[in-house]
């Protein structure tokens, strides 16, 4: 199977599945730690989402998380809907099975049975289909400009 | 005469030239002459002089517009220099940009950020030692020998991490789409010095902004 490596003449990026972590959380209690607490518990645990509920809320708890993890899924939304993105199904085994049933075809030693027998597999692997998203875009490489010797001339020695 | 008074005096000065190139040298002169290290510099000029808390509309609009329908139409999320968090940056050429590389500096004039299609904007690079890579990147925007870099010191952030500053690179353009510009956290603003330098390096690519609204943001 062809690897999809580009996209939009730009290198893919394979878009990993959110790992979250939940832990549940009383508005009335935990909404006056102290901001210090706070800052350390997100730091150690960057994909902590922190589900706040009361009664007030009825069925729609409130979250606190960090902003990227919202923007994430926002930029993906918009990759996908801009072309950015794009979704691969992995139908290799699927592909399989059919490369097997025409061999079989063009050899004409199939009978009805090993019809039927064959359609049930490619009905069950077509279930199995997975997918994978991949965005188009520069790889995280922002680098500033070398400083000439120009630049540097006449500036104190450390 | 104290050095204070000579620093307010090379702003004054670097303001009626209205900035640019020659101003640039009038900067790096004075820094030269007064920091022989890059420590001292940080210590005696980047820290106390380049940023204040941010500049909230709301703080402001009083006594930089006079009437409620100006105040209205200059409704602004952020303004020229301010240091910004945000994932919506575009790259030039490219529909979207695909990182998360989050700390920017506004480099369009601040009727722009409120009225453009596009803003400006520049990475921020953080340097965290005088071994890191970008370290003779961060003296020559330190020093202001370039116009293309400009110094931000390390109190941008304040989680803890030991660093020595920052620089922001103003080669490449980075830009905001319009409806992106209220998606960002203000992190700081420049002070007036610091608005007059950002001014004096990157003239050459940026254009004028309203001086005396831009001092009254920041005074």
């Amino acid at each position: 199977m062809k690897l999809i490596t580009q996209h939009n003449g730009l290198p893919t990026l394979k878009v990993e599945d959110p790992k979250l972590t939940y832990r549940e959380t009383k508005w009335t209690s935990d909404r006056l730690r102290k901001l210090d607490e706070v800052a350390e518990v997100f730091n150690s645990e960057p994909s902590r989402v922190e589900i706040f509920s009361d009664a007030k809320f009825g069925k729609n708890p409130l979250v606190l998380t960090r902003k990227s993890t919202l923007d994430g899924f926002i930029k993906l939304f918009r990759d996908l809907n801009s072309g950015q993105a794009i979704i691969k199904h992995n139908i290799d085994t699927l592909m399989s099975a059919v490369a097997l049933i025409k061999s079989r075809i063009e050899e004409k030693n199939i009978d009805d049975d090993q019809i039927s027998e064959t359609l049930k597999i490619l009905g069950s692997v077509s279930s199995q289909i997975s997918t994978e998203i991949l965005v188009s875009g520069h790889p995280k490489d922002i680098r500033g400009s070398q400083a000439t010797s120009d630049e540097l001339a006449g500036l104190p020695e450390d | 005469m104290s050095e204070k008074v000579t620093f307010e005096k090379l702003i004054e000065k670097i303001s009626n030239e209205s900035h640019g190139v020659e101003s640039l040298k009038e900067v790096k002169g004075y820094l030269v002459s007064n920091y022989k290290k890059t420590q001292q510099a940080i210590e005696g000029f980047l820290e106390p002089e380049i940023l204040k808390e941010p500049i909230r509309w709301e703080d402001v609009k009083d006594k930089v517009w006079c009437s409620d329908e100006t105040r209205n139409v200059n409704k602004f999320s952020f303004i020229q220099g301010d240091v910004l968090v945000t994932s919506k940056v575009l790259r030039l050429g490219t529909s979207e940009y695909n990182q998360d590389y989050d700390l920017w500096i506004v480099r369009s004039p601040s009727c722009d950020c409120v009225r453009g299609k596009f803003v400006r904007v520049s990475p921020i690079i953080e340097v965290v030692d005088k071994k890191s890579s970008d370290f003779n990147n961060f003296r020559t925007a330190l020093y202001f020998s370039t116009p293309n870099r400009f110094p931000l010191p390390k109190s941008i952030l304040d989680d803890g991490k030991d660093r020595m500053g920052y620089y922001a690179d103003l080669l490449e353009p980075f830009f905001l789409k319009e409806e992106d510009k209220d998606d960002v956290v203000v992190l700081k603003s420049l002070s007036a010095n610091g608005w007059h330098l950002l001014n004096a390096v990157s003239l050459n690519l940026e254009s004028r902004a309203n001086v005396d609204e831009e001092l009254k943001f920041r005074t």
